[in-house]
């Protein structure tokens, strides 16, 4: 499948209603947003305030209850699963934690992607990979299962599979929290060499890690009543 | 209380409700109604008769259900995900394997005992009445049409149904599903897909296993009680199969398999609080699976008897 290029991220008179249980809430209500490519956006707030379900909104897995939702200017907001892969494809998630196949390996987890989506061929896969594995020096933990390596490794390996399609976007959810300084650190480093050479052009992350929010000059939004609020001091909502 | 009306009340919890059922215990509105006793024998008739036709309806819902979800995920993989079907085959073949070549051993114990009870039995009745010509018939319309494709099917139930629905259970509440949703990979495709096909094929497999072993086993430990010889065996045995048999035979299996693994992965999926729902979802699925696989065998033996009367 061929993906396409993200030229731009714009929510407009957005809303979202949880629906999984009877009438459901509205999580966002006429939400007005565009992504900016300068700085990464980075989303803080309470529990519940929306943070995580505004990322599985951009990453196109829920329809919007009404408003837009738009892509290079083309409304995405109701588009179904299939509509949205060639945009999914360019866009990276890494959870807060879980959402390994269980039953492969590291190294299996990491090449699925890229075999289903016929993106590199099988000769290529394993030095594609391995170059990852080997920017976080987790290479020995490669043939063993999720279950078999650390918490740590295995935000590692959640953090590589976001950044594996070489996308546009990147979404991490809390990506420094349960990883050390060293891998913290990796995962900057990583980050640049993204925007540099591999075309990165937005990031957006929910993340109260200070020294990472500076380390890639994020910019501050808080997820409150269906608003980002931008340059919020703590405390002052 | 009074009698009329406990019979009621018993009837409802148990046709309205398991506690793994999603509507369960529906006991508060049943109190709350009047009760039926004081407005004669017609209303607990009705009232009856209304219960068993919701009954009913549900059940060709579940049944609609069960096909629709069947029919979405093999569209989904064949004519959306075709491109990537060489890493689904990797899932199926896995699935063919644990499904089929690791059930044999205890297919094959299962075979034998039934192919030797029913051969024993048969021969010794039929020698009674000096007609063993008449076995190879009732072995053909025992086993063939019967004993396997239901035994097989309840096996398979029991050992792979329930694998998968815990499985699909436990991705659910890892986020592996939604892992692979943000990957762009759908899980009707990569997960639900290659289980139900693998299913199948694993279980079609295993009828055929299961015939073959317990036809000539079952005569292999018939052998050692009576003087049976084998040409007539294979004479009687092969005079009373038809291609009807065959082909009948690959049906039951074939819609078994996708009763058996929708009803499955459906109820895998359905987890979505927590751990605790793993071991519903997996009792619901085998309680429902065996429903199901029963109520289509006997539909479908009854067609057959119908057709036959007609």
């Amino acid at each position: 499948m061929k993906r396409k290029m993200i030229r731009n991220l714009i929510f407009s008179d957005a809303s979202f209603k949880d629906s999984s249980e009877g009438e459901g809430e509205f999580i966002f209500r006429g939400l007005n947003f565009e992504f900016t490519k300068s700085s990464p956006v980075i989303l803080q707030g309470p529990a519940l305030s929306g943070k995580r379900v505004l990322l599985k909104l951009l990453l196109g897995l829920f329809p919007l209850e009404s408003g837009e939702y738009f892509i290079n200017e083309e409304s995405v907001g109701g588009m179904s699963f299939n509509e949205f892969d060639p945009y999914r494809l360019n866009m990276g998630f890494s959870f807060e934690s879980g959402g390994h196949l269980n039953n492969r390996t590291l190294f299996e987890n990491l090449t699925l992607p890229l075999l289903y989506h016929d993106m590199v061929s099988k000769q290529e896969v394993s030095s594609y990979v391995e170059e990852f594995l080997h920017h976080f020096g987790i290479m020995e933990f490669r043939h063993l299962r999720p279950a078999f390596v650390g918490v740590e490794v295995r935000k590692v390996v959640n953090l590589i599979r976001a950044f594996l399609l070489h996308p546009e976007v990147v979404v991490l959810d809390n990506p420094t929290e349960g990883t050390g300084v060293e891998y913290q650190e990796k995962l900057i480093e990583l980050i640049e060499i993204h925007q540099k050479n591999r075309g990165l052009k937005y990031i957006v992350a929910v993340s109260d890690d200070e020294r990472f929010i500076e380390n890639i000059g994020g910019k501050v939004y808080l997820v409150h009543k269906s608003e980002l609020v931008p340059d919020f001091r703590r405390g002052a909502l | 209380m009074d009698i009329n009306g406990r019979t009621v009340l018993v009837w409802h919890l148990f046709f309205q409700g398991s506690p793994s059922h999603k509507k369960s215990y529906q006991v508060q509105p049943l109190i709350l109604r009047k009760d039926p006793y004081e407005e004669g024998e017609l209303s607990v008739v009705l009232t009856l008769v209304d219960d068993l036709g919701k009954r009913v309806l549900d059940f060709f819902r579940h049944g609609v259900r069960i096909f629709l979800f069947f029919y979405l995920t093999t569209r989904q993989t064949l004519f959306l995900n075709w491109p990537s079907f060489k890493t689904i085959l990797h899932v199926l073949v896995s699935q063919i394997y644990f499904t089929g070549v690791l059930a044999l051993p205890l297919m094959t114990f299962i075979a034998l005992a039934v192919g030797s009870i029913v051969v024993m039995q048969s021969n010794a009745q039929l020698s009674f009445f000096g007609s063993q010509e008449m076995m190879g018939n009732i072995l053909v319309v025992t086993i063939v049409r019967e004993v396997g494709p239901l035994l097989t099917a309840l096996i398979v139930i029991a050992r792979s149904g329930t694998a998968v629905a815990s499985e699909l259970g436990n991705m659910q509440v890892n986020r592996e599903i939604e892992g692979l949703r943000m990957m762009g990979i759908e899980p009707l495709s990569y997960v639900v897909f290659p289980r139900i096909m693998g299913g199948i094929i694993g279980l079609m497999c295993l009828a055929f296993y299961f015939n073959t072993v317990a036809l000539l086993g079952g005569f292999l430990v018939a052998s050692f009680v009576s003087e049976l010889t084998f040409s007539f065996y294979v004479e009687v045995i092969s005079f009373a199969l038809s291609t009807e048999d065959f082909f009948l035979n690959i049906f039951k299996n074939i819609l078994g398999g996708i009763i058996i693994f929708s009803i499955a992965c459906e109820e895998g999926l359905k987890v979505s609080s927590g751990p605790h729902e793993v071991p519903i979802a997996t009792t619901n699925s085998v309680v429902s699976a065996i429903v199901t696989v029963m109520a289509f065998n006997l539909g479908l033996t009854g067609l057959m008897f119908a057709r036959d009367f007609l």
